[in-house]
């Protein structure tokens, strides 16, 4: 091997698979960071991530690579390869996604999935809300006829 | 449809979680394992801050959605989870701090950029933030009680941001020789 030997370490998804990444990567997780220096740096460190799929992670760690290495890149670059990033996670992946990064703590990848999913909620109606994340209506009409007034009284 | 048994409050739960919610309450796990990465109403959190995205022009109508997501949109946690950190005016942009980054807030519908990371100062609270020159400045404030309730440290450290050039980074200047703790409010002086 050439050059100083990197540090890894092994993250174990809830199912079980395991994932060898350098240090520098899951310490873009603030909760793997703290999980490394409370534990000491051993040579062989595996932190379980309850809750991830091997799915989730893998994307997740997709995220943190870029992130690891964002000074090597423009500005722009980071910020056009998030859009893309975010654009390509269907509204499934896009939950486990939003649970990961709150777990895990990747205060840069909630953000990015919190206003993926505020864009999508903004400029719908409310019927078009509740297609789109299978919501039941549960007001009665009277209920929602007064809520109308409500709002109405609101604007004037 | 069962409650959830993390949610603090299960009225304001929203729909679109419950997936993720279902996830907390079929597995146990013990909270040791896993360095303490249980946090109750963790989906809930989730879910506010999604909301919190939103503008608050469109909140009147998404309260048609159904019963939890009005319930959601009166409740106090979700202006807590919009509240917002200091702000500080870099030669005329508006930087705020919020959730562990510096973002550039930009003019019309544009999302805000991020700038750099703070996550150094999510600890800290009731310190001043200031624009001056190029530069930001984080003043003071203070760390703790914390979850562990200990003792509260208070900071005179002056933390400075260079925001305006290619590669913004945090370093440390000379700190506060009189004062320390909570900062009320910075303001630019010229005598």
């Amino acid at each position: 091997m050439v050059g100083v030997k990197k540090k890894m370490v092994t993250l174990v998804s809830s199912d079980g698979v395991e994932f060898v990444v350098e240090k520098r990567v899951a310490e873009q997780s603030l909760f793997i960071k703290n999980a490394l220096n409370e534990g000491g740096v051993e040579e062989k460190v595996m932190i379980p991530i309850p809750k991830v799929t091997s799915d989730t992670l893998s994307s997740v760690l997709e995220y943190c690579e870029k992130h690891a290495s964002a000074t090597e890149f423009q500005e722009n670059e980071i910020e056009e390869w998030d859009k893309e990033y975010i654009e390509k996670a269907d509204l499934d992946l896009l939950y486990y996604l939003l649970q990961a990064s709150y777990s895990m703590s990747i205060m840069g990848l909630m953000e990015l999935g919190a206003k993926k999913v505020a864009s999508l909620i903004r400029g719908k109606s409310p019927q078009e809300i509740r297609e789109l994340f299978n919501i039941k209506n549960d007001f009665t009409p009277e209920q929602e006829e007064e809520i109308r007034r409500e709002m109405q009284w609101n604007y004037e | 449809m069962h409650t959830p048994r993390y949610a603090s409050n299960s009225a304001v739960v929203l729909p679109y979680c419950q997936k993720l919610i279902e996830q907390f309450t079929c597995l146990n796990y013990s909270p040791e394992s896993c360095f303490g990465l249980y946090q109750p109403g963790c989906a809930v959190q989730v879910a506010f801050r999604c909301l919190a995205r939103v503008p608050f022009c469109c909140h009147p109508h998404l309260q048609l959605v159904c019963r939890s997501w009005r319930a959601a949109l009166r409740s106090p946690d979700l202006f807590k989870a919009r509240l917002e950190g200091p702000m500080a005016i870099v030669r005329g942009e508006p930087y705020v701090l919020s959730n562990g980054l510096i973002m550039k807030q930009q003019r019309g519908n544009l999302p805000d950029r991020t700038v750099s990371s703070a996550s150094e100062f999510q600890s800290r609270i009731g310190f001043g933030m200031i624009g001056l020159g190029d530069e930001i400045y984080v003043i003071g404030g203070v760390i703790g009680p914390g979850p562990r309730n200990q003792c509260i440290k208070q900071l005179s450290d002056v933390d400075v941001l260079t925001v305006r050039s290619e590669r913004p980074a945090w370093h440390p200047v000379a700190p506060m020789t009189h004062c320390c703790g909570s900062i009320l409010g910075c303001a630019l002086l010229r005598i």
